[in-house]
């Protein structure tokens, strides 16, 4: 039997972490390690439990969601973060992305869909919304990398662009003769270079070069 | 070499010159003013003629212009006039020059920049940086000094004061010469007889031509130094300027003496005397005694010497005028040595010395140092030579330095070295000396020079023609009188009435213009409100209403779970979809919130986004046709809104009613026309039999378009129904919102 999903959550509203905690434990094959109320416990406690999935809120008191994953993404490299709140598609979800989400979920999606984005995102499947390929495409546009690694490739871009017209991953794939499974690790690799870039862009703002 | 100084005294001279009436004169202008303020109210005006009597009495009664001074500042914080402040300041800034305060002077100074820059009186702050480069210059900080001539230029570079530029050109060139940088001030002093020579301003080119003689005779080309201060002395004559033309004669004399032609400086020196005397200007005569004695110690007359170098002392001691003093003293020295009265020159000499050191004469005091040095060594005392001469040199590195000055010096060191048998050290200093000539007269400036003197000449020219022109034209006037007197009052006529039209036709412009940019800002102010708002809003409901509706829906979810009852249940469902569909809506509507994403193309994807992915998991073929190119054009927020709802609807619709398996949308867009056909192949129905919920759905979307401006039809067969809208996008543009 393969091994279940280990899966920590940090999330301040009781009743919701238990629900997710009472969705997740009915369920084969997900495990949850951790549960936190703040962001400041789960910064202490997740690196040792090394889960696969760490589902974070954005709003939490004191230290935000964003910081969370800011501050735990470069230690737990092979750690998927997927951040949950009430509305996706917003410029805090896109923050979260640019500190190391790969992955995004609103709080009231039904439970199927949770259990599916979970097991998705293990897979190495990060999803996008034509909002935030748009969102992408400015954001490179605007900083301008100096370094070749952390620029876009065309295809990349070619993809972006068509995510941002609101095309499915399938019909990207359809229409540039690739596999479903292709796009996805395109968009793993534009996530991990908004990721790159971003932290570039937060250390020149404080030392400027 | 001390007779030097009297250009510097031509500088001090002319300040004066400008302000100091007779006494007669000025007693009865100090009583009219005094009568104009005892009737004027305590106002603007009433500083101003405050500020004059200041002046006034800064002439005699500097205590009396202080306390006044402080007055008018007092009554410029109480009427609160600010510009007057600043006039006062400046006019107390003048009379601690007067009292010898330099430091008390900078700080008024710099009160008097701080109000004027405050209210952006840019001639105010002009003449206050000039006075602070004045007063810089006469501590002998002479960076800070170039610093303010050169503000003090901008200042009048932008206001296009021509006079003023003169001046600050003028102060430019002083304060490079005081620095040793005689190339760049001929440059400055060149320019400055340009402008004036341009704007005609007869007591300026005087002032220059002085200027530029006293520059060329310190580097010892005293030809040129003759020539310009002749120049200067014939406009000085014309203008009918007793002093300035007593100063000139006094230095051409100079000039003479230096190149050996006694008998012109002796001619020179009598006419200065005759009008001296005859004029009663002592502080001149002190000079002039001080010339004689000069010239009479050239043919050896020590006695002649003797007696009008110490008639120059008791004038100036009468007078009270402590520099004056010590450089009568130091030509006594000059005359006992030469009688070998080594005792006598060295007490005159440490006397003046004493007397610059206490009164801060700091070049003078280098002079007189080195010239104790040169005694010194020739009487074979070389025991703290090398003491005074450093001292000379650190002095007069700290003030700045004249050319003659310095050569003088490296000459000192010479003899020095040379007497106590140091041969590599007195040609190093020999050679400092020989370098000096070269280095401040570099080939780039000379031709630059040059050129500036071409223009001069070129402009005198000129002048001439154009002179000779206007004679001709004159003779042409008296001829043709009548006719032209005719013609010149028609012009004028014709002149005034334009000038008044442009200028009615300009105000009522202007009027326009402001009235179109008020309109403006009030727009983007309402545009910048509204983005505000939108965002507001939207973080609102992002926060309270999402966790909100979160609770809602786990706990509807757990009863779910904990209860068996089939009805309760089916009512608890009903909860959770309609959260479900609660926050698809929402999500829509803070997207629509953000004034960024209501652009046609972002709509279009947002649709395609939305329906592919609702059709992917009931397995339903969705097909999009749009147009290669989606223009990216901002349309209003209603108009969003009301398309999104009406394909979201029709979409539903087809999927619960109409036993559909593939569905096309199509958008055309042609010109500013937008048309959008929603086809499915379901079974279709009587539009006309259907009444209860799907046709208030129908109505709906019907209402939905038509309130944007566009048309909506619907058709319907079994071959499946087709709705299909209109939208102009000029109509639902942006600018036309209206809020939702």
């Amino acid at each position: 039997m393969k091994a279940p999903i280990k899966i920590a959550i940090i999330e301040d509203e009781k009743s919701i972490r238990d629900n997710i905690v009472a969705l997740l434990n009915s369920h084969k094959g997900f495990e949850v390690t951790g549960l936190f109320a703040t962001g400041e416990e789960a910064i202490d406690n997740i690196p040792h439990l090394n889960p696969n999935v760490v589902l974070v809120d954005i709003n939490l008191p004191n230290k935000s969601g964003i910081d969370c994953i800011r501050e735990l993404k470069p230690i737990l490299a092979s750690t998927q973060f997927l951040v949950s709140t009430s509305f996706e598609d917003t410029e805090t979800v896109f923050s979260a992305l640019k500190a190391g989400a790969t992955g995004y979920l609103t709080k009231t999606i039904q439970s199927e869909k949770l259990l599916k984005s979970i097991i998705e995102v293990t897979n190495g499947g990060s999803p996008m919304s034509s909002h935030i390929a748009r969102m992408v495409v400015q954001f490179f546009t605007a900083v301008k990398p100096s370094n070749d690694i952390e620029k876009l490739t065309d295809r990349e871009i070619e993809i972006l662009k068509l995510l941002s017209k609101g095309l499915r991953y399938k019909e990207i794939a359809d229409k540039l003769f690739i596999s479903t499974e292709t796009v996805r690790k395109h968009i793993n690799n534009i996530y991990r270079k908004l990721q790159v870039q971003s932290s570039i862009e937060a250390i020149n703002k404080v030392f400027p070069r | 070499m001390i007779q030097m100084r009297f250009y510097k005294h031509i500088l001090c001279l002319f300040a004066t010159l400008l302000l100091v009436n007779s006494s007669h004169s000025q007693t009865k202008l100090i009583d009219s003013l005094k009568i104009v303020i005892s009737k004027s109210p305590e106002d603007s005006s009433k500083v101003k003629s405050l500020i004059s009597l200041a002046w006034e009495y800064s002439n005699n009664n500097l205590e009396k212009a202080d306390s006044l001074s402080i007055l008018i500042i007092k009554l410029c914080d109480k009427i609160n006039y600010k510009i007057g402040k600043g006039a006062a300041y400046n006019t107390l800034g003048k009379i601690k020059i007067f009292q010898n305060k330099p430091k008390a002077s900078i700080e008024n100074y710099l009160k008097a920049a701080a109000v004027y820059n405050q209210y952006n009186n840019i001639k105010g702050l002009a003449t206050v940086y000039s006075n602070l480069g004045n007063v810089y210059g006469d501590i002998g900080q002479n960076e800070k000094s170039l610093q303010f001539y050169y503000k003090s230029l901008h200042a009048r570079k932008q206001i296009n004061d021509e006079k003023g530029l003169g001046d600050c050109y003028n102060n430019l060139g002083v304060a490079y010469k005081n620095r040793g940088l005689n190339d760049s001030a001929v440059y400055y002093h060149n320019l400055a007889l340009n402008i004036r020579t341009k704007i005609n301003y007869k007591g300026g080119i005087a002032f220059s031509l002085i200027n530029l003689s006293g520059i060329y005779t310190d580097f010892g080309d005293y030809k040129t130094g003759l020539e310009y201060m002749i120049r200067a002395a014939k406009i000085l004559e014309k203008e009918g300027d007793q002093r300035g033309l007593l100063m000139c004669l006094v230095n051409i004399a100079e000039s003479d003496i230096r190149i050996n032609d006694l008998k012109n400086a002796r001619k020179y020196v009598d006419q200065a005397f005759k009008m001296a005397s005859d004029g009663g200007f002592k502080y001149n005569l002190t000079i002039i005694y001080r010339m004689y004695a000069s010239i009479f110690l050239e043919t050896k007359d020590y006695k002649k010497a003797n007696q009008y170098a110490t008639k120059a002392y008791s004038i100036s001691k009468s007078i009270n005028d402590i520099n004056q003093m010590a450089l009568a003293l130091s030509i006594l020295s000059n005359i006992n040595h030469k009688q070998n009265n080594i005792v006598a020159a060295d007490t005159c000499l440490l006397r003046a010395m004493k007397m610059a050191r206490e009164n801060h004469f700091y070049s003078d005091l280098s002079t007189y140092l080195i010239a104790y040095a040169k005694l010194k060594i020739e009487e074979n005392k070389t025991d703290n030579i090398l003491q005074y001469l450093s001292e000379a040199e650190s002095i007069s590195a700290h003030a700045g330095a004249l050319v003659s000055l310095r050569m003088n010096l490296y000459d000192a060191y010479v003899d020095y070295f040379k007497k106590i048998n140091k041969p590599t050290e007195a040609l190093k200093y020999y050679e400092l000396y020989a370098s000096i000539k070269d280095s401040t007269y570099n080939y780039d400036v000379t031709q630059k020079i040059e050129q500036l003197q071409a223009v001069y000449e070129l402009d005198l020219k000129d002048k001439k023609i154009n002179y000779l022109q206007q004679q001709a034209h004159v003779r042409n006037l008296e001829l043709n009188e009548k006719t032209l007197k005719l013609q010149r009052r028609n012009l004028i006529i014709a002149i005034i009435s334009i000038s008044i039209l442009l200028l009615i036709i300009g105000v009522l412009l202007f009027t326009r213009y402001q009235k179109l940019e008020n309109n403006k800002k009030q727009f983007a102010l309402i545009k910048e409100t509204e983005v505000f708002e939108r965002r507001r809003i939207a973080k609102d409901i992002h926060d309270e209403l999402g966790s909100g509706l979160t609770k809602i829906k786990f706990i509807s979810e757990l009863l779910q779970s904990e209860n068996k009852d089939a009805s309760l249940n089916k009512n608890l469902k009903t909860i959770s979809e309609t959260v479900y569909s609660l926050v698809d809506n929402m999500r829509d509507l803070i997207w629509a919130l953000n004034p960024n994403n209501t652009t046609l193309d972002n709509l279009l994807a947002r649709i395609r986004e939305y329906c592919s992915e609702y059709m992917e998991e009931i397995h339903m073929d969705f097909v999009v046709n749009y147009p290669e190119q989606v223009p990216n054009k901002r349309i209003n927020n209603q108009a969003h809104r009301n398309i999104f709802l009406t394909v979201k609807e029709a979409m539903q619709n087809t999927v619960k009613h109409a036993h559909a398996t593939k569905i096309e949308f199509n958008v055309d867009i042609e010109g500013s026309s937008l048309t959008a056909h929603f086809k499915d192949n379901g079974t279709g129905f009587d539009i006309h039999k259907t009444k209860n919920l799907e046709s208030n759905g129908m109505l709906n979307m019907k209402h939905r378009i038509e309130t944007i401006g566009g048309t909506y039809q619907i058709f319907s067969g079994s071959q499946g129904t087709e709705i299909v809208f209109t939208v102009n996008l000029d109509t639902i543009d942006y600018q036309n919102n209206t809020l939702v």
